[in-house]
């Protein structure tokens, strides 16, 4: 005969009423710590929980990484390091997967970020024409022998908004390509990084009318990294002999003024001469920042039939415009603005403007040197040190202090 | 009538505890909040890393390091600022008059050269002697700024600032490790975000680490219970009170040890207070200040890396001294700027943290001695109730144990502090025993630091004695 009285959910029920009933009978403040006591013992019962499943699966995932790239490393090495493109074939031979069932996910994000260290590691290695050429496309057979490919679909159809995020940044590393069905339901994606990144993968990628969405504009939302990806896209699209759109169209119908001034300075890095030549309608621009980028891009393109122009905006500018003007004049090197620099030099009221006509003047070849040796006798002892900083800041560090004074007339 | 007010103290105390608990419970969500975002952010950091190497848009960054009487780690120290994985920096050494061979060690390992300079003093800062540059290509983005001694960090700060070339600068220790990608995950925010004006990165302790040629290659927690003690405030401090404010945007403090500032706006905002032994949290809420005077809006974030490793006090004297005066800043800063508390126009700060800040850091060291002092009074009348002070015990100390997990569990999130899990371990540990050894002291020194202030007592900066972290054979 069993007879049980006492189960072990009876164990558990007068344990539960006993720990609910504890102090039951004590004032209000002893409850309430007992309530906040016994929140707080199951809350650290639980956070351990965490802690060791998370170490758990970390262990694994280490583990299994480490393995992987033992055998997998040297080999995927190969066929990134082929001379030629490769085929499936002579990525099997070079390969040798072992025929397994289908991977789980986070084998797969294993082995993409394997793939994306071993990728950076050699890209670095290797010249430009080499990449283009031969790496990218070995690096897609890679993929897509691997599987990791219908993965990548996979998660960007249905994965979080950090995992579609991940793979649409390896993408357009890889520059790899994307089902048009896939990515036409993240072109109006709620989640600004993820529309942003989806909108400049389609410059890069589309034939059909790659700029519209530069057209449509950036809702307020644009930031720096933006500017970083559409330079580094439109550099993409010209390196694969991919036609880019003028630019200033687009500076004209934006809103927002810090995409306005980016595609002003990209005007300067893609656009033909005319284009560099329109840039002068920004000259006179209420906005200091793209009065800014104006000048700085006829510097950067060393545009000669705009200096005269650049000296005679000169005068209207604020003290830290009338720098960028002055670079860019030294940069644009005609050899004709030594009388230029050398006014500026004489007439400015402020010392950092004096300054730095001076080291264009020292930089703008012989016959600026000369000048500003020149000007260096003409002037008073206590003054000499102006003129001796000049000379002697190292190349590393002048080259610094140029780029510096660009970005930062852009970033102010 | 003792009776009465006892009651009404006792509830005081109470409420007090209890909304004590509360926030840090809103704090830990937030925080959580906070690490869900920055996972939720650039992934592909190759792809991220290499936009910013190729980009003529990168912003630069000065790396800006007062010196006073480091020259036992000052050329390791020098080397991991300068060995960052970032395309666009530059390392700018204050020595603020050091007594001992700072600078001619410097001089000697970096092969200086004193250069004219035309200093020009956009923030007031004691007198500048030199400007030395090097004469080797390989460490052509050095600069080192020779000045008289200024007593506080800040002079020293202001000084670096007014030499300091890019739009950007991250404000450190000449005693830090920075880890080699720290601008890197310093500027993520900048360019994902509009109108950020300060990051702060999380910082910790060296002790226990291994360092080869300036670099942490082994992350451990030490054995000596100290800096185990610091490192668990360290880590509450960033990730549970920094991380939780920056959800909101709320911070009132970036750490001196490691933060990134907009060099315009600081330089706007009047530079560090010269005075200041607080500088740290004085400039960030001059900043705020700044921009909501202006109406022009801003970010300042914290981030979940660990980007700098500082050596912590390696004995009780040193703590004391630097304890003493972080309480004698935080009085100073308060006194400053009291009138910004419960001001709309300061937004999140003037609403929000100030007067949080106030009651729950400020006043804290104050009412827990007040407290201590009425259970002595209470033990010798025989006033006390055990079962419920054993209770109220339990929660408080069970409480704080949890708090400690909760960050320890974020900082292994994040692949934090630490490289083995016994380093976790160790950690906890010390958590149990904080309480009882570290906390008091540190009420201790609060209120000593209190005092000198209201007191008048003269505040010097002081020394402070490196061992040098364990260099690897």
């Amino acid at each position: 005969m069993h007879d049980v009285y006492f189960t072990w959910w009876d164990s558990l029920r007068y344990y539960y009423y006993y720990f609910e009933h504890a102090y039951a009978e004590y004032a209000f403040v002893v409850q309430v710590s007992y309530f906040m006591s016994v929140f707080s013992v199951v809350s650290i019962f639980v956070m351990f929980l965490i802690m060791l499943s998370i170490w758990e699966r970390r262990s694994r995932h280490k583990r299994y990484r480490r393995k992987y790239a033992k055998y997998h490393e040297p080999r995927f090495e190969q066929v990134l390091n082929a001379p030629t493109k490769l085929t499936q074939a002579e990525c099997h031979d070079l390969v040798q997967r072992r025929p397994t069932e289908r991977l789980k996910k986070w084998q797969y994000r294993e082995q993409l970020g394997l793939i994306t260290d071993i990728y950076e590691r050699l890209r670095q290695e290797k010249t430009t024409e080499e990449v283009r050429r031969v790496f990218y496309c070995n690096v897609r057979v890679l993929i897509a022998y691997l599987g990791i490919d219908v993965y990548m679909e996979d998660l960007l159809r249905e994965g979080v908004r950090a995992d579609r995020l991940y793979i649409m940044q390896v993408t357009q590393q890889f520059h790899l390509k994307v089902a048009e069905s896939t990515l036409s339901r993240l072109y109006d994606c709620k989640i600004a990084a993820l529309r942003k990144t989806v909108r400049i993968y389609y410059m890069w990628m589309s034939r059909e009318d790659p700029f519209r969405f530069l057209e449509e504009g950036y809702d307020n939302d644009f930031v720096l990294i933006d500017t970083l990806m559409i330079h580094h896209v439109f550099a993409m699209r010209r390196g694969a002999g991919k036609p880019l759109p003028p630019l200033l169209p687009y500076a004209e119908s934006c809103t927002d003024e810090n995409l306005r001034a980016t595609m002003i300075c990209e005007v300067g890095w893609w656009s033909s001469d005319e284009e560099v030549h329109e840039v002068k309608r920004y000259f006179n621009s209420s906005n200091e920042l793209c009065r800014a980028s104006a000048f700085s891009t006829v510097g950067q393109r060393r545009y000669v039939p705009l200096e005269g122009e650049l000296i005679k905006a000169f005068s209207q500018q604020t003290e830290d415009l009338r720098r960028v003007v002055l670079r860019s004049v030294a940069a644009i090197g005609s050899g004709k603005a030594i009388d230029f620099f050398e006014k500026v030099a004489c007439q400015t009221s402020s010392d950092t403007t004096r300054r730095c006509a001076l080291y264009c003047l020292w930089h703008y070849g012989p016959a600026g040197k000369a000048a500003f040796e020149q000007l260096r006798a003409a002037d008073t002892p206590e003054r000499q040190q102006v003129y001796e900083y000049i000379q002697m800041m190292s190349p590393t560090h002048a080259a610094t202090y140029h780029g510096m004074r660009m970005q930062a007339s852009l970033q102010q | 009538m003792r009776d009465i007010i006892f009651t009404f103290y006792g509830y005081a105390v109470f409420f007090y505890s209890m909304a004590l608990m509360a926030s840090y419970i809103a704090l830990m969500w937030l925080a959580l909040y906070s690490l869900h975002k920055r996972f939720n952010s650039l992934r592909n950091l190759p792809y991220v890393r290499r936009l910013l190497k190729e980009s003529p848009y990168t912003p630069g960054v000065s790396i800006v390091a007062p010196a006073y009487n480091e020259a036992e780690t000052v050329v390791t120290d020098v080397l991991s600022f300068l060995d960052q994985d970032y395309p666009c920096f530059e390392v700018v050494i204050v020595n603020d008059g050091s007594k001992d061979d700072t600078l001619k060690n410097l001089i000697e390992h970096f092969s200086l050269v004193k250069v004219p300079y035309i200093y020009v003093e956009r923030i007031v800062a004691k007198p500048f002697r030199a400007l030395y540059r090097s004469t080797k290509p390989e460490y052509g983005r050095l600069t080192v700024v020779d000045k008289e001694n200024g007593g506080t960090k800040a002079d020293a700060v202001n000084a670096g600032l007014n030499v300091a070339m890019y739009p950007y600068f991250v404000n450190t220790d000449v005693d830090c490790i920075l880890s080699p990608d720290a601008i890197y995950n310093c500027i993520r925010p900048v360019l994902e975000q509009k109108h950020v004006i300060a990051v702060s990165g999380v910082m910790t302790m060296s002790n226990g680490c291994t360092v080869h040629e300036g670099h942490i290659v082994k992350r451990a927690a030490p054995w000596s219970p100290l800096p185990l003690f610091q490192i668990g405030e360290y880590m509450r401090s960033f990730l549970l009170g920094k991380m939780g404010w920056s959800a909101i945007n709320a911070m009132n403090n970036v750490s001196g040890g490691y933060g990134l500032f907009d060099k315009h706006v600081a330089i706007a905002a009047g530079g560090y207070g010269g005075t200041s032994f607080a500088e740290d949290m004085d400039m960030l809420i001059r900043m705020v200040g700044y921009c909501c005077d202006t109406g022009r809006p801003y970010r300042v974030v914290q981030i979940a890396d660990t980007c700098c490793y500082t050596e912590g006090p390696p004995n009780l004297k040193q703590i004391i001294r630097q304890r003493v005066r972080w309480g004698r800043g935080l009085l100073q800063t308060f006194s400053q700027h009291y009138h910004m508390m419960f001001r709309r126009k300061y937004r999140q700060l003037g609403m929000l943290t100030l007067p949080y800040t106030f009651v729950f850091e400020l006043l804290a060291p104050v009412i827990e001695l007040v407290g201590f002092i009425t259970f002595i009074y209470l033990i010798l009348i025989h006033a006390v109730n055990w079962t419920t002070a054993v209770v109220i015990f339990a929660l408080v100390f069970i409480f704080g144990l949890l708090l400690s997990i909760v960050v320890i569990l974020y900082d292994y999130l994040v692949g934090g502090s630490y490289d083995t899990r016994w380093s976790y371990l160790r950690q906890f540990i010390a958590s149990i025993f904080e309480p009882f050894l570290y906390h008091p002291l540190i009420v201790c020194c609060s209120l000593k630091g209190y005092w000198n202030y209201l007191s008048g007592k003269k505040a010097v900066w002081g020394e402070m004695k490196r061992k040098g972290a364990k260099e690897q054979k």
